[in-house]
């Protein structure tokens, strides 16, 4: 037992050293994404068959939100250490909460417990509240 | 004769931490490989807790492996030739195993852990399931070696061995191999590809020694230059909780059993191929796959990827 301990011990140790090597040496590069026209790409090779639409990049560079005219999609595009996640928001999924701010951000938590919320800013506050309506439009025809 | 053989794994672990070092070195100085912190830890704390699990629920495996040793077919002992045909059958089942871990959901929901990084590195290697007891595949896969009459101990040492082997392929570090390896062993250029999530790329490449299982049965893809492995899962994870990291699939299965309509349903969710819905409106691999097909074949022939091999 207590050399089982030892080896768990010795073991934590050895992932905390070589988490902290990893970020001393760095060699990784934050994602963002640059334009619009990433953000579809990104969607485009994540999900086939995704036809963008009109779109809004976050001005952070952090996340996109993009429509789709061929279904009632919406595709999000966020950010995560140096790689990118997607969803395609159907009407059918569910939404933890979807709430625009007069600071002009946009908190989009899906209910998906692999996803954190992701938070958009707008230059505008009446921005963030446009893309909220849309995207809460989409969902709400189908009930939500 | 029965022997107690060392768990090889528990002695490869040193060898594994430096071999990392090295990569993260390597990955700085020349940028061919790429590891990112929360990742790196993600995948870490993964393969300790699959260690941990291993203790937790190794005994009963253990106490079932020595429960059917007295139902083997032939008496196998410690013989030099033994030893060779059990790790080469042992490869062989271990083939399947994975095959299905990509084409049954209730085994993909324990596997998936493995392949959520969106990095492919040695640590993606150490990324490795905690609650691999809920498949049960140790209870007829697992038992074939030792229903046929191999000891214990030997399969077990045999199996610690490919998964020792399949370590140093986890990396972009290495581009090919000379061409016989290439042709015979399993490569980091063949595991890219079992990695990637490119159309063409999905459900290809399960060998864990010996890629000549994959090119037996029709399962093997070369890594090609013009379509460059982008590495995780169809749905890629906006987590890395390893705990959730760990149970996502199995949650997902439990929801989608419970809110089925059927009992058809119920079991379609549960043994389907991962991504089946009774309505299709999910996809599977095979659908991915085929869409994928008929959108290159639409595409003006320029614009096609070429078959080229990577160099």
């Amino acid at each position: 037992m207590l050399v089982t301990l030892l080896i768990l011990a010795g073991s934590a140790i050895a992932i905390t050293l070589l988490v902290v090597l990893n970020t001393k040496l760095g060699g990784w590069t934050p994602a963002r994404i640059e334009s619009l026209e990433m953000a579809m790409a990104t969607l485009q090779d994540d999900h086939l068959g995704f036809v963008p639409g009109d779109g809004v990049l976050s001005t952070d560079g952090l996340a996109a939100l993009v429509m789709t005219n061929t279904d009632d999609a919406v595709g999000l595009v966020a950010a995560r250490g140096a790689g990118f996640v997607t969803r395609l928001i159907r009407p059918s999924d569910k939404f933890r909460s979807l709430e625009a701010t007069d600071a002009g951000t946009l908190t989009l938590a899906l209910k998906d417990d692999t996803m954190k919320p992701v938070v958009l800013t707008f230059d505008t506050a009446q921005e963030a509240s446009d893309w909220a309506a849309r995207v809460n439009k989409r969902g709400a025809e189908h009930g939500y | 004769m029965d022997i107690e053989l060392i768990d090889p794994i528990m002695l490869a672990i040193p060898v594994f931490v430096v071999l990392v070092i090295a990569e993260l070195i390597y990955a700085r100085a020349t940028g061919r490989a790429q590891f990112e912190p929360k990742d790196s830890a993600t995948s870490l704390i993964m393969g300790l807790g699959n260690t941990v699990s291993g203790v937790l629920f190794g005994a009963v495996t253990l106490l079932w492996f020595t429960y059917i040793d007295q139902f083997g077919v032939f008496e196998i002992g410690y013989t030099w030739w033994a030893w060779i045909i059990c790790f080469v059958a042992d490869d062989f089942f271990y083939y399947w195993s994975h095959r299905w871990a990509h084409t049954v959901r209730w085994f993909w929901a324990d596997h998936v852990t493995h392949h959520s990084s969106q990095h492919y590195n040695l640590t993606t290697a150490l990324r490795q399931p905690w609650f691999s007891i809920f498949t049960l595949k140790f209870m007829w896969l697992g038992s074939i070696l030792i229903l046929i009459g191999f000891p214990p101990a030997m399969v077990a040492f045999v199996g610690g061995l490919n998964l020792i082997y399949q370590f140093w392929i986890h990396t972009e570090a290495i581009q090919k191999m000379p061409r016989w390896f290439e042709a015979v062993m399993n490569t980091p250029s063949h595991h890219r590809v079992h990695h990637a999530t490119n159309p063409r790329y999905l459900d290809r490449n399960y060998a864990g020694v010996f890629i000549i299982w994959d090119k037996m049965f029709g399962s093997f893809q070369e890594e090609l230059d013009a379509d460059k492995c982008r590495y995780g899962i169809v749905k890629n994870l906006g987590t890395y909780n390893p705990f959730i990291v760990s149970i996502h699939e199995w949650w997902g299965i439990a929801r989608d059993v419970a809110g089925a309509k059927s009992a058809k349903d119920a079991l379609g969710y549960w043994l389907g191929p991962p991504g089946w819905s009774p309505d299709g409106s999910r996809m599977t691999s095979t659908r991915i796959k085929a869409l994928w097909a008929e959108q290159q074949a639409e595409l003006p022939q320029d614009d096609v990827k070429t078959t080229a091999p990577a160099e």
